[in-house]
């Protein structure tokens, strides 16, 4: 029985349970310095993950656990949002259009008691590990914050700000339900509590500020304020914080992770500068991301009880042409007459005619396709792994072209790299594969015997179903061509890009540089820009190119391939391929958008369609 | 107004009971007036319908012709989607009932869109009874089996109007699902969500039992999931046990959680969401809704009657 897809969630876990099972990456370093930070990347690449294990428990357990001191320069302050706020404040926000500015002081109110919260439990925290200061000091800090924060007479401890703090949010929310249904809300504004107008920037500040001035740290303490999903926060706080705003005292800088094209880097110039640090979590090759699979799924069979064991020895090697290699092949005999390269070339020409004359263009003889050197590097290399994906995957039809064979023609998706690249390097995708095979490989593994090749493509298969499943029922991921009746849905958009680029490379016109990738060029409907932007959001489609500092939330003009995840699902091997116009790959409207009928369309705008259950 | 009581009455009881007013939704499905067949020689002093501003297509034409035979007064027409209109309707007959001296009130809402429902519920729990006692009898025709529709996406997801509340965002969330038989809709959310813990309740026994059969085979990979102590089995004909058991869930998980409480299947586990959560105030309720890009269905009532009161006064 297949569990559904993503099932672990580092914002569910507190720091030092992060902590008990982090597997560090080079990312990781970057993101420690200290210095503004952009952490951009798609839901599960790990960005909650990175700035909890930047707080000082996270740090503690970490440093035990490794035998190690993992200190920082800095204080880390954790601040999160989640969908559900994101769509409390949505939601307050169209319905208080006739009260814009009473939305935005609630608004505010919300985002600096958020920040004001965290503080408190940051400040918890360090006293805690540090066992530095007294009663005396706790109570002398507690005094500045109820003064600063404005709170009622409260015991100075800091558990009891927290709660008063607990409390104003409760406030503002029977704030917020008694302005939603006032006719006139904008009469509200005057009820609400001056404190929705504290500029949260200022009362960190202040926070900061109090706590090395009585716990006796330089004034040049340093503190790190960690929005984690800025996506989901109101805009005008992106708006803000993207701008990296200098705090009075100069004791804070920011670490903000979001979405791989934050919309709000369409509306605005951000410019980073010499002092920010950019965290892309996403890898268009997946190379240099094996290291960091290795270590985590060596650490997710430790915790299924397979200690000490090296994946490789219980899920071998992948087949060679599926996925990218580390270095190019330097063997020169793999291409001589009778080698494996030959043989398997001179087979599919002789069924392929397009190969055999792209051969015969090359000046090689399909029949007996030895090469000179020259040949050998321009043509043969480049037809080999092409050649062995449709010796697998095509056959020659009744009708004398090539087809495609049935999905279960040939094992793959196999192997250390493939388990891998599968996951795109997404941890918890990662984790969720490896889930997977442990348990359709449980005997094998119980016996400490390698799993099956066949048992772990039904795995990856799992794991890319469960993938489309979740992109199909994502909200947004149908959307309608304006002023028409024609829907797109996105994961029939994908699986179109994905068939383009899998027909090219299995069952067209043999392709010397196949193509693989895909431009978001000006042809391209909004509506689809749209559907691609959420797809880059939950991982479906990954960036390929542009600059380490490169900053844009534009799609348009930017260069994408699918996800690796969905690979299994259009037959496309596990490899980078040259980029193609994104139009000229969705030539075929009718395979992913579709007419809704006029009645549904009504209901669906009418939001009456939960009337019948 | 704050609840004195509320259970469950018995269909044949209910007949039984005096009643002033009986409000109706007067939409496509045959069972829109399936309650009002059922009240039809009573001695009622007001008879109202609102009918939909959309979808005037299936029964509609009936049941407008049969609600004008049956002395109902049709109210103006409202979007599925109006939560004032509804408000502003229901308020209206509940503040002229209240002048009455007796305010006994009969709501079927097997044909209400949750925003109806919810303003319903909303007004209820903000106005004042002005001394009187009010009843309310909600009503509840079950339809007649159908087949699940083809998985769409959740297109909408959002709280619903009169149950959100804003909460301090480190807490963590624990997801309350009400399944519906629909493929992939109760897991597509939690994915979304992505609560800390999930609990799912579902219907078994209902009143066709092919339903909870399609529940459980379309839930299968999210009972696994979210493990066996967090999967609750209700009885949809003993809303007081279901009251109950939804009550010792969630008061339990608030203690902890942000409770978000969604409501998918059968619409008599949204009124009990609703119910709980204007009363207790410990739980928000969203509104979770598909795409249907298929036209809507009869839904012809399967001849049962669901029955829950809950009386009003000003005293806590």
């Amino acid at each position: 029985m297949n569990v559904p897809f993503e099932s672990f969630n580092a914002r569910n876990l507190r720091a030092q349970d992060v902590a008990s099972t982090f597997v560090a990456s080079d990312d990781f370093a970057r993101v420690s310095k200290p210095c503004h930070t952009i952490i951009l990347g798609p839901r599960g690449s790990g960005k909650t993950t990175l700035l909890k294990m930047l707080m000082r428990p996270a740090l503690e357990v970490w440093s035990k656990r490794t035998n190690k001191s993992h200190s920082l320069p800095f204080t880390s302050i954790y601040i999160p949002t989640d969908i559900v706020w994101h769509h409390e404040l949505l939601f307050s926000e169209e319905h208080l259009q006739r009260a814009v500015s009473l939305y935005q002081r609630i608004s505010n109110g919300a985002v600096t008691i958020a920040v004001l919260t965290a503080c408190v439990e940051t400040f918890m925290d360090v006293i805690e590990i540090s066992s530095s200061g007294s009663k005396a000091d706790e109570t002398k800090l507690c005094e500045s914050l109820i003064r600063g924060f404005t709170l009622p007479a409260t015991i100075p401890k800091l558990s009891e700000i927290h709660l008063e703090l607990k409390g104003r949010m409760l406030q503002l929310g029977t704030l917020l339900n008694r302005a939603i249904s006032e006719s006139q809300p904008q009469t509200l504004d005057k009820s609400l509590p001056d404190w929705c107008d504290m500029n949260f920037l200022e009362a960190a500040d202040y926070c900061v500020v109090a706590f090395d001035s009585t716990f006796g740290y330089h004034r040049e303490n340093r503190w790190a304020l960690c929005f984690d999903e800025l996506e989901l926060a109101p805009v005008w706080l992106q708006r803000r914080l993207f701008k990296f705003p200098r705090s009075t005292s100069q004791k804070l800088f920011f670490k903000l992770s979001s979405s791989p094209d934050p919309e709000i880097f369409s509306l605005e110039q951000v410019t980073p500068s010499d002092d920010v640090e950019l965290v892309k979590l996403w890898r268009s090759s997946m190379v240099q991301r094996r290291r960091f699979c290795h270590e985590l799924t060596v650490s997710v069979m430790a915790r299924k009880g397979f200690q000490g064991i090296d994946p490789h020895s219980l899920f071998g090697d992948s087949d060679e042409d599926e996925v990218e290699r580390s270095s190019g092949e330097t063997d020169a005999k793999r291409y001589e007459q009778g080698s494996a390269e030959w043989e398997l070339i001179k087979e599919v020409a002789s069924w392929d005619a397009s190969l055999a004359s792209l051969l015969r263009k090359k000046g090689i003889d399909p029949a007996a396709p030895t090469a000179t050197p020259a040949q050998r590097d321009a043509v043969l290399r480049k037809i080999k792994p092409i050649a062995a994906l449709r010796k697998k995957f095509a056959k020659v039809g009744p009708q004398g072209n090539l087809v495609r064979r049935g999905r279960k023609a040939a094992v793959a998706y196999f192997g250390v790299p493939a388990i891998y690249d599968v996951s795109d390097g997404n941890p918890r995708r990662l984790i969720r594969a490896i889930e997977e095979i442990c348990v359709v490989g449980k005997d094998e593994l119980e016996q400490g015997k390698p799993v099956p090749r066949q048992l772990q493509t039904r795995a990856i298969r799992t794991i890319a179903n469960l993938f489309r499943d979740y992109l199909k029922m994502l909200p947004g991921s149908s959307k309608t061509i304006k002023g028409t009746n024609r829907v797109i849905d996105l994961y029939l958009l994908l699986r179109e890009i994905g068939r383009y680029f899998s027909s090219g490379l299995l069952v067209g016109p043999f392709p010397l540089d196949p193509k693989g990738s895909f431009t978001v060029d000006e042809k391209v409907l909004p509506e689809i820009i749209e559907l691609l932007r959420l797809a880059s959001y939950h991982g479906g489609i990954v960036k390929v190119g542009g600059s380490e500092s490169e900053f844009s939330g534009n799609l348009q003009g930017r260069r994408f391939r699918l996800c690796f995840t969905l690979s299994p699902l259009v037959q496309l091997p596990l490899r980078l391929y040259e980029p193609r116009d994104l139009s000229a790959c969705l030539a075929n409207e009718k395979r992913f958008i579709h007419e809704r009928p006029i009645a549904a369309t009504e209901q669906l705008q009418l939001g009456i369609d939960d009337a019948r259950d | 107004m704050h609840v004195i009581e509320s259970g469950q009455v018995f269909d044949s009881q209910f007949l039984e009971e005096d009643l002033t007013v009986v409000l109706c939704a007067d939409g496509y499905e045959e069972r829109s007036v399936a309650a009002a067949s059922q009240l039809k020689g009573k001695d009622i002093s007001f008879r109202y319908a609102i009918p939909f501003k959309e979808q005037k297509i299936l029964s509609r034409p009936d049941n407008d012709i049969f609600f004008q035979a049956n002395e109902y007064e049709l109210l103006p027409e409202l979007s599925g989607s109006d939560f004032d209109g509804a408000c502003s309707a229901f308020e209206k007959i509940l503040t002229s009932c209240i002048k009455r001296g007796s305010c006994r009130i009969a709501i079927d809402y097997s044909c209400m869109t949750r925003a109806w429902l919810g303003a319903f519920i909303n007004h209820l729990f903000d106005r004042s009874s002005e001394g009187a006692r009010v009843d309310v009898f909600f009503l509840y025709s079950p339809a007649a089996f159908s087949e699940p529709r083809y998985p769409s996406p959740n297109a909408i997801v959002t709280p619903l109007r009169g149950f959100c509340s804003l909460r301090a965002v480190d807490e963590p969330v624990a997801l309350v699902i009400g399944c519906g038989y629909e493929k992939m809709r109760a897991t597509g959310l939690k994915e979304y969500i992505d609560p800390a813990t999930t609990v799912l309740f579902y219907t078994d026994p209902a009143f066709d039992n092919r339903y909870p059969q399609l529940v459980i085979e379309n839930n299968a990979g999210l009972f696994a999931e979210v493990g066996e102590k967090n999967v609750v089995r209700y009885p949809l004909q003993d809303m007081d046990s279901t009251a109950a058991m939804l009550y010792d869930r969630v008061t339990d998980l608030s203690k902890n959680f942000r409770v978000i409480l969604a409501p998918l299947g059968v619409k008599p586990f949204s009124l009990l969401s609703m119910l709980l959560a204007a009363r207790y105030r410990l739980a928000d309720v969203w509104r979770v809704s598909g795409e249907t890009l298929t036209t809507p269905r009869k839904g012809e009532s399967s001849g049962e009657l669901l029955v829950y009161r809950v009386s009003f006064d000003d005293n806590q």
